[in-house]
């Protein structure tokens, strides 16, 4: 109501505010969980809307601060540059599947769906359905369940809060290093899961 | 003196979704119905030109609730299409989903959407609707929440394969994405448990799953109603008992043909997935039933109708040949003329016929004595169609009859996961064309591919709301639920609830239909307009 995509403006003009004195509350995600419509109304209605903070898109902070990433069980994977894929257990999905989690803001593996798990728990890499421009790439040929390459090898979306070339330079050198690290007969079976 | 009244009913859906129906009626009888799916949605023409794995992340979107049912249809399309290998542990996993999703919606359509239409003040004069609105009225019903309650559990599975429900996409052509462990199994098992004993068995029917599938015909169902004080007072021989003295059982005939594209492929039978090998390999049957024969389904025998419908003409043509609909302009309920075009949903039909679509549907397929012996083999339904015909009664019922079975599926295929074994073999892309199918909770749901030059040329998605909601064809012939509409008694025109509960008898999910759209507030939900 209040962006179009990323841009402010949208229906109800940049500078809109309710009759209460509120902005539009941006609540996204595809779908949005439960959760963060009902506390954000139980926040309104129990008098807390103060402790609701927006950030520039207007999401509720308490929701939409952390990423993805945050909570989910592969992250050690992600650190040590180790790959994953469909049908595999353990490994990061950010390399080969197009995985979002590292540049996307939602709560999904810290209150988790159904009460039971998350997207990318259950080894599926997130969309990234709550930044705006989902589906994003506009699903073009090649850019569903894999990622996008930059130089034909390297990652052409990188984690938020990264420049390019200092996310390629460090997750060089990591993995350089890992691989030295094997060589030298370091024990690297702490990202495997088993069945 | 005749009366004549014409009654605008919208919206019908309880849930979501814009369906209005338009009834002409004399002397208290719908003597003509339109059924108008009042918005366009345009899913098909978002995919056109895109990456062919697209319909995984769009399909599921079309609908909040049978977005399970959309991924393995999708997933299938691509399979077919590509050409992939499946290791039974995929099939197994994918039929798990669809089956949780649809196990789901049971309770949940039969208590937040159907059963608080019994509590209606129209059947008030009847010896057992105290007892209907103790259990059935809509939030405060004994039974309503704890119905809603339990139908949160089997997503909860869902979620454990999935990542979440809705709006999962891990059915990937080649396979699935998750490789579960012994963890996911066990607790899986034990939700499907608390399932069992929190609902299905201690408030729906009051006896063992074992009991109730010794059920074979509509004495025998009868019987078994009266064999105990649990089965009497259970919610289903409560809703049984009920139906019959509320007379249920004699509105809401529909067309009398019926289609189901079967679903829940067997693990050892469809690894090298075909178009053409797919019927003989799922376990719940497919086909079509024109009242009196079983005819073994062909999806080359489906054409769609535009000519009662928004786009721009074209013959009606199978949905590889048809083009990406072309959206004309649409008319209000009230300017709409019936003559011409007047439904954003398209008409369906099956060697030429309006079929309903749905549990009934599957039901009766389960009952044709040509089933394989790895399908299902299950008379009840075809003895009820001789004995009773279809009615909102015979419809409800049903779909309720699908949870023991359903249930017993999924736990049995939790047991068959070898966790040693692939769940994925990477395919290899190529162009073509495919063709996915399944049974949704609502009914048939398949969706066509074409392919080329790596990307999406043409999606063609038909929802078993588009077979019921869909208006006339070329030849002027009704859809299932106007065909259904026509000549039941409205006894109250303020309060027309016959008509919505002939509408909701099909769970019609209008959200579900491709051309619609959701969008009504919850406050609009019992506001008939005159």
């Amino acid at each position: 109501m209040q962006f179009h995509k990323d841009k402010k403006g949208g229906f109800l003009g940049e500078n809109y505010v309710s009759k209460g004195g509120l902005p539009v509350i941006n609540i996204p995600g595809c779908p949005a969980h439960p959760d963060w419509i009902t506390q954000i109304l139980v926040a309104i209605a129990t008098g807390r809307v103060g402790d609701v903070l927006l950030d520039s898109f207007h999401r509720p902070k308490t929701f939409f601060t952390d990423f993805v990433q945050t909570g989910c069980p592969n992250a050690i994977s992600f650190a040590e540059k180790v790959d994953g894929h469909f049908g595999k257990r353990g490994g990061c999905l950010f390399y080969e599947v197009g995985c979002r989690g590292p540049m996307t803001r939602a709560s999904c593996n810290r209150i988790l769906w159904n009460r039971q798990s998350s997207k990318t728990r259950a080894n599926h890499p997130c969309l990234g359905c709550t930044e705006p421009g989902f589906p994003h790439h506009d699903l073009v040929k090649g850019s569903v369940f894999k990622s996008l390459k930059y130089l034909g090898f390297l990652p052409k979306d990188v984690p938020t809060g990264n420049t390019r070339l200092g996310y390629y330079t460090r997750a060089g050198f990591e993995k350089v290093l890992g691989t030295v690290e094997k060589i030298a007969g370091a024990n690297k079976e702490h990202f495997e899961t088993s069945k | 003196m005749s009366a004549y009244k014409e009654l605008n009913i919208s919206p019908v859906g309880r849930v979501e979704g814009d369906l209005d129906v338009k009834v002409y009626m004399e002397n208290g009888v719908v003597t003509r119905a339109h059924t108008q799916a009042a918005m366009f949605r345009g899913f098909e023409q978002i995919m056109a030109g895109k990456d062919p794995q697209s319909g995984l992340i769009v399909t599921p979107r079309i609908c909040g609730i049978c977005g399970g049912s959309h991924l393995y249809c999708a997933s299938s399309a691509l399979d077919t299409a590509w050409k992939t290998t499946l290791p039974p542990n995929a099939l197994l996993l994918r039929a798990i989903g669809q089956a949780t999703e649809t196990i789901q919606s049971i309770p949940r359509w039969f208590y937040a959407i159907f059963a608080t239409d019994m509590a209606n003040k129209k059947f008030a004069n009847k010896p057992l609707y105290d007892e209907v609105v103790r259990r059935f009225s809509a939030y405060v019903g004994t039974s309503f929440q704890r119905g809603v309650t339990a139908s949160g559990r089997p997503v909860e599975v869902y979620a454990l394969f999935g990542g979440q429900w809705p709006h999962s996409s891990y059915m990937v052509p080649g396979g699935v994405m998750c490789a579960p462990t012994l963890k996911d199994i066990t607790r899986a098992t034990a939700i499907m448990n608390h399932f069992r004993n929190d609902w299905l068995e201690s408030v729906w029917l009051g006896c063992s799953i074992d009991r109730y599938m010794q059920i074979k015909s509509w004495e025998d169902m009868l019987e078994w109603v009266d064999e105990n004080e649990s089965q009497r007072n259970s919610d289903l021989g409560l809703f049984i008992r009920a139906s019959l003295e509320f007379g249920l059982d004699t509105f809401g005939q529909g067309v009398g043909k019926f289609v189901a594209y079967g679903t829940y492929l067997h693990k050892d039978l469809y690894n090298h997935p075909t178009v053409e090998s797919r019927q003989s390999a799922v376990i719940s049957p497919g086909g079509f039933w024109d009242g009196k024969e079983f005819i073994n389904l062909n999806h080359l025998d489906i054409t769609e109708h535009v000519k009662h419908s928004w786009y721009a003409d074209v013959n009606a043509a199978h949905p590889w040949s048809e083009p990406l609909p072309t959206p004309l302009a649409s008319q209000n309920l009230n300017e709409t003329d019936f003559n011409g075009k007047y439904s954003w949903s398209k008409a369906p039909r099956y060697l030429g016929y309006a079929a309903e679509a749905g549990p009934l549907s599957r039901v009766i397929m389960n009952a044709n004595p040509a089933n394989l012996s790895h399908q299902i083999q299950d008379p009840l339904f075809l003895d009820i169609m001789d004995k009773k015909g279809p009615s909102v009664f015979t419809r409800a019922l049903a779909r309720m009859h699908e949870a023991p079975r359903l249930y017993t599926f999924i736990n049995d295929w939790l047991g068959q996961v070898r966790l040693d074994d692939e769940f994925y073999i990477k395919p290899e892309e190529r162009d073509g064309q495919g063709w996915g199918a399944t049974e949704a909770a609502r009914g048939a749901l398949a969706h066509w591919i074409e392919i080329e030059n790596g990307v999406i040329k043409n999606y063609q998605v038909v929802a078993p709301t588009t077979w019921n909601v869909g208006p006339n064809d070329e030849a002027g012939n009704s859809g299932p639920i106007e065909a259904a509409l026509e000549g039941t008694e409205i006894e109250d025109p303020h309060d027309p609830v016959e008509v919505g509960m002939v509408a909701r008898s099909f769970d019609s999910c209008l959200v579900c239909t491709v051309h619609a759209h959701d969008g009504k507030s919850g406050e609009e939900i019992s506001r008939f307009k005159l």
